[in-house]
């Protein structure tokens, strides 16, 4: 009776599963990888707006504060887009006929309000209120980074789940004192550790159930 | 062979599913399916009273006491509203004057020491001249604290040196010196 295999077969053999295994955990990497990349998350993409607003002109060099034009951000779930009747309180008066600024004028002209593009948007399925995070003291460039040095407004952190529950296990190094919130640039000599764990007292923050699923998935 | 087909079945399903990030509701500031014009609610019939307006109305009658608690809102408030061109002492000197905008007059010149708290709540609602009013961007409560801290650089930069304590007075007329 002949041969049923070859006398290479047990080469091929191994070489096929070896192809295999390398093939299948390759792969996994790969989708893992991509799916962290930066094209998935939305890091660092501008986001094209109505009309190219700089947040580090408006932030950065006339030290506007975040909430004259988010201004619901500390008392709702959402910071707000600013209406148009915000950009004309300086605008009626400066640039006020520069073409950069058409839309806008355009916008108040026929009271239909520009349409902003969100830049930051978690998903459906994620509850996250504001007003909870600033009053605790959770700094805007914490999730939003130096958008003081931003031209055009991009993502600055990826906001992945895990992002959300590594400041949720240990919020103390995270937080800040009353009235330095908005100040992107803060910085501090303290200790933060040490900081924030007495700011965490001072606020009755219990971080006991801060990971709990229904925290955010409610 | 029965399982098999299920698992295919299934498969087939799941690949159909989104991962339910972007579902179909109506979301703040988002235009929706509603109304026309893209809205998600309607506006409120005239001559209706919201829950809660008549409090926050019943807020602007009243001056609040001044606490240090207030105080300490109103310099956040007025600093994040008023400073781009009322400046941080109320001399109208804020950075967006500097680049243009006309400067408006200072909140502690002698014409408005004399101006009432609700001329002052008026102003920060309404606006006044070139200046927009606040009323949709600053809550009521809020804007009796900016009063107070106006109230604040006003006294500060006419306050009658019998009026310090003694430390600072002394202090105060050994600079002088």
């Amino acid at each position: 009776m002949a041969q049923i295999f070859s006398r290479s077969a047990d080469t091929w053999l191994r070489l096929g599963l070896l192809v295999l295994f390398v093939g299948l955990t390759g792969g996994l990497l790969v989708a893992l990888a991509l799916d962290r990349s930066d094209y998935r998350t939305g890091r660092n993409w501008v986001v094209e707006q109505p009309l190219p607003f700089s947040h580090a002109h408006h932030v950065g060099e006339l030290k506007i504060d975040c909430r004259y034009c988010h201004s619901s951000v500390e008392s709702s779930a959402m910071a707000s887009l600013p209406p148009t009747e915000t950009c004309m309180t300086c605008h009626s008066q400066i640039w006020k006929n520069a073409d950069l600024l058409e839309p806008l004028r355009k916008s108040l002209r026929e009271s239909q309000p520009l349409h902003w593009q969100r830049v930051v948007e978690l998903p459906d399925y994620v509850y996250f209120h504001h007003g909870v995070h600033v009053n605790a003291g959770v700094g805007c460039s914490e999730c939003h980074g130096a958008v003081d040095r931003m031209q055009l407004m991009f993502k600055a952190e990826p906001l992945s789940m895990g992002q959300c529950l590594a400041c949720h296990r240990d919020p103390a190094p995270h937080l800040r004192p009353a009235g330095q919130v908005t100040r992107l640039q803060w910085h501090t000599d303290q200790d933060r550790r040490a900081l924030g764990e007495q700011l965490m007292k001072d606020r009755r923050i219990d971080p006991r159930g801060l990971s709990d699923c229904g925290i955010c998935h409610r | 062979m029965n399982g098999w087909r299920c698992a295919l079945i299934i498969a087939v399903l799941c690949s159909g599913c989104d991962d339910m990030s972007r579902q179909a509701r109506i979301e703040q500031q988002r235009a929706g399916a509603l109304f026309e014009n893209g809205l998600s609610s309607r506006q409120p019939p005239v001559g209706t009273v919201a829950r809660g307006q008549l409090e926050r109305e019943a807020i602007l009658q009243q001056r609040p006491p001044l606490t240090d608690a207030l105080l300490t809102r109103g310099e956040a408030s007025y600093q994040t509203f008023c400073t781009p061109c009322h400046g941080l002492s109320g001399r109208g000197d804020g950075l967006v004057v500097g680049r243009g905008f006309p400067a408006p007059p200072a909140l502690t010149e002698p014409r408005l020491l004399g101006a009432s708290d609700a001329q002052l709540m008026h102003v920060i609602a309404q606006g006044k001249g070139l200046m927009y009013g606040y009323e949709s961007r600053i809550p009521p409560a809020e804007r009796w604290a900016i009063v107070a801290h106006v109230r604040l650089l006003q006294l500060s930069q006419h306050a009658p040196l019998e009026g310090l304590p003694a430390e600072l007075r002394q202090a105060f007329e050994e600079n002088n010196q």
